[in-house]
C-alpha cells in the first residue's frame, strides 16, 4: 500500500494543510527537513532544542486530535501507525 | 539582524525575490560572492518554530529553487549583517560552489516506511513487563522475551530497508536511509532524484508499495534538497 503526497508549500493555501492525516504526516516530513537538516550558516541557530520539541509535541496533540475526529465521523479510519510522530 | 533561507547558484532574478515575501512579510535580498549567492532578508527578531514561520520558511524556498540550484539553510539561521554573511560565502565558497553542483537538476523526495495495521510489529504491551511479573524469575523471563523480540523486529525492519533501498536507490543520485527511527516506522529515506526521474521513482514506490502489503509507504515531495548540503565552517559563539 502507498500513497503519494505531493509538496507545495510555495501556492497551496494553508488551509489544506489544516487537517488532512496525510497533511499532517507531511508537516511532519517538512519539521524534520527545516528543522533538523539544512545548511548551517551561523553557529546561532536560534532555536533551543525544547522549543523543537515543543512543535513536535503540539503537531502530535494535532494528529490525535485529527484522528479522534475521525473515528467520531465513523469515516475511513487510518491505523495509529500512521499518525504518529516520527 | 538578517534572517538567511538559502544559497543558491548567482543571485536570483529581481522578479523571484520581489514575489517572495519573508518572515513578516521583509522583503527578499540577495548578496553574491563570485558564483554564489544567499537570499536573506532583515528581520527585528529571531523567528519562532511556528506554524507560520515554518511555512514562510519553506515558501521562500521553494519559489527560489523553481528553475535554479539552491541548498537550503536550516530553520532559525540568524546573522549580524550582510558583512557577516559575505564572510560566510568567502570562506565556504568552495564547499558551497560544489554543494551547488552536486544537486543541480535534482530534487529530495522522501519515503516513509510504516508498519500497516495488520502487520505491525509495534505492541505497546512490550514495553514494559506486567504488574505481575515485576520480581525474579518471571521479570528476567518477560525481559528476555521483550529482547528477541526487539532484536527480531530491528532485524526484520533491516531487511526491509534493505530491501526497498535496492528497489528504489538505482533511480536516484544520492539517498538517506534511517531504518526504525521509530517503533511505528521501518525506514525513513530521503533521495536526491534527478528531476526527470521522479516519476519514475514514484511508479517505484508504488510497486513497492503493492509488492510490501505488511507496510504503509509515504512518498512525499518534491523536496528541496535539504538532506544533501554540505557542512560548512562556521564561526561559534
Amino acid at each position: 500500500m502507498s500513497s503519494d503526497v505531493r509538496t507545495n508549500f510555495a501556492t497551496d493555501d494553508e488551509a489544506q494543510h489544516a487537517l488532512s492525516p496525510e497533511h499532517e504526516l507531511t508537516m511532519l516530513e517538512l519539521l524534520d527537513r527545516v528543522l533538523d537538516k539544512g545548511v548551517v550558516l551561523s553557529g546561532d541557530i536560534t532555536l533551543s532544542v525544547a522549543d523543537v520539541d515543543l512543535v513536535y509535541v503540539g503537531l502530535r496533540v494535532l494528529l490525535s486530535s485529527v484522528e479522534a475526529a475521525r473515528r467520531r465521523r465513523g469515516g475511513d479510519e487510518l491505523p495509529p501507525s500512521q499518525v504518529v510522530a516520527p | 539582524m538578517i534572517y538567511a533561507y538559502a544559497i543558491t547558484a548567482g543571485a536570483p532574478p529581481a522578479d523571484v525575490l520581489d514575489g517572495a515575501p519573508g518572515l513578516a512579510d521583509a522583503p527578499l535580498a540577495a548578496r553574491t560572492v563570485e558564483d554564489v549567492g544567499a537570499v536573506y532578508s532583515r528581520i527585528e527578531r529571531g523567528p519562532s518554530p511556528t506554524r507560520e514561520d515554518i511555512l514562510r520558511h519553506e515558501q521562500v524556498i521553494e519559489t527560489l529553487m523553481r528553475g535554479r540550484p539552491l541548498l537550503p539553510a536550516r530553520f532559525g539561521t540568524v546573522l549580524r549583517d550582510e558583512a557577516a554573511l559575505d564572510h560566510l560565502l568567502t570562506i565556504n565558497h568552495k564547499g558551497l560552489a560544489a554543494g551547488l553542483d552536486r544537486i543541480r537538476g535534482c530534487v529530495e523526495l522522501g519515503v516513509r516506511v510504516m508498519w500497516d495495521a495488520a502487520g505491525t510489529e509495534v505492541d505497546e504491551a512490550d514495553h514494559e513487563p506486567s504488574p505481575g511479573a515485576t520480581t525474579g524469575t518471571a521479570y528476567l523471563i518477560v525481559r528476555a522475551a521483550q529482547e528477541r523480540r526487539r532484536r527480531s523486529t530491528e532485524a526484520r525492519a533491516g531487511e526491509l530497508a534493505a530491501n526497498l533501498n535496492r528497489l528504489l536507490r538505482p533511480c536516484a543520485k544520492d539517498g538517506v536511509v534511517r531504518v526504525l527511527p521509530s517503533p511505528q516506522v521501518v525506514m525513513a529515506a530521503a533521495y536526491l532524484v534527478p528531476q526527470d526521474r521522479t516519476g519514475e521513482f514514484r511508479n517505484r514506490v508504488t510497486e513497492a508499495g503493492a509488492a510490501f502489503e505488511t507496510l504503509k509507504l509515504l512518498c512525499s515531495g518534491p523536496w528541496p534538497p535539504y538532506h544533501f548540503v554540505p557542512e560548512l565552517e562556521v564561526p561559534r559563539g
